[in-house]
């Protein structure tokens, strides 16, 4: 059992939270993006989250069902749908039908879930205080 | 007889050499002496326990600190009894020799 | 000489540190598709013997999102400040004892 573990694995849900938060903030910032070097418009992304096992540098080669089951951003997955697509004849982007691609991004939706990171970002934080602070009541025993 | 100077020596624990039962032989003696066995078995144990306590918490097998921190106190203060037991004891074996023929 | 007073305490502190980790791993799994809340086995922790490690299982009933995922945010922080809390008070019995003890064992005075 790892209580220094578990500080392991509240830091994996601070780093997975935070590359979500930054994924949504670059869809935030590209919602109107019509050109993008690939081509195209820009594609909305979304972060996959996973379980996975966190190590510590102290775990050893005793494990138990208590050990540091953390997060992983397990994959980043790029919309596959057919850009949303507006009348705009004099767009610098438009096609030859005066059709503009653009990206299908609702940014009230990633506004929400930017909080939602945001507040899973700082329970982490939250964790790692408290864990800090028993360790330092078990130091106190000694005194 | 048990004599307190067959006690086995122990890491660290002061053994209270200055006590032979081959000079007080009156029962009482052999009240401390096995009194003093006791607590020394005691202390011998729970030192052990704080000892195997920190090996783990150092090998990260038993890493929650507050088992150790409470091994490490148990022994410190049944280390802390048995110094207490034996000033006592050597205090009373004092008294003793004082006391006229 | 100790074993009455602080191998409950040290019990409690096994369960709270215990429950503290799995509420550590829920916050970082709140937003992992699938992921079920874990907690410790209170009915079992009543009778487990000293020294052993707590059963851990996933309590049902828990609203669940479309995603699997059923962790609650909000009941985890509260389970994160209340375990602090304990741990807390826990270690400060324990010390209060400690201290009684070494006053009745040195009478006060350093040998």
């Amino acid at each position: 059992m790892s209580l220094f573990g578990s500080l392991s694995v509240s830091a994996s849900g601070m780093d997975a939270q935070r590359t979500r938060a930054e994924i949504l903030a670059e869809n935030l910032a590209n919602a109107e993006t019509t050109r993008t070097p690939q081509g195209g418009p820009y594609r909305r992304k979304d972060v996959v989250f996973a379980s996975t096992t966190v190590d510590s540098p102290f775990d050893s080669e005793f494990q138990s069902a208590l050990d540091g089951q953390g997060v992983k951003v397990a994959s980043v997955s790029v919309d596959q749908r057919d850009p949303e697509k507006r009348y705009l004849p004099g767009h610098p982007d438009a096609d030859a039908d005066g059709y503009v691609a653009f990206p299908r991004i609702n940014p009230a939706e990633d506004m929400v879930d930017l909080m939602n990171a945001s507040r899973g970002y700082q329970a982490n934080v939250a964790a790692i205080s408290a864990v800090k602070d028993m360790i330092q009541r078990s130091l106190d025993i000694l005194k | 007889m048990p004599t307190v100077s067959s006690l086995p020596a122990i890491q660290n624990i002061p053994t209270p050499g200055s006590l032979t039962s081959a000079t007080v032989s009156s029962s009482g003696v052999d009240a401390f002496s096995s009194i003093l066995q006791q607590s020394v078995a005691n202390v011998s144990q729970l030192q052990s326990d704080a000892d195997a306590s920190v090996n783990k918490f150092l090998t990260g097998e038993q890493d929650d600190p507050h088992n150790t921190m409470l091994a490490v106190q148990r022994s410190s203060l049944a280390f802390d009894m048995f110094v207490q037991i034996r000033n006592k004891v050597v205090q009373a074996y004092q008294e003793v020799m004082k006391m006229p023929e | 000489m100790l074993d009455g007073l602080s191998s409950k305490l040290e019990q409690y502190l096994d369960t709270l540190s215990a429950r503290q980790k799995l509420v550590a791993r829920n916050i970082a799994n709140a937003d992992t598709p699938g992921y079920k809340t874990q907690d410790i086995d209170f009915q079992s922790e009543l009778g487990r013997a000293a020294g052993s490690a707590p059963s851990v299982i996933e309590p049902e009933g828990l609203p669940t999102k479309n995603d699997g995922n059923n962790v609650n945010l909000d009941h985890q922080a509260r389970l994160l400040a209340e375990n602090d809390i304990r741990f807390n008070i826990a270690t400060q019995l324990i010390r209060g004892n400690i201290h009684e003890l070494r006053e009745a064992i040195t009478e006060g005075r350093n040998s």
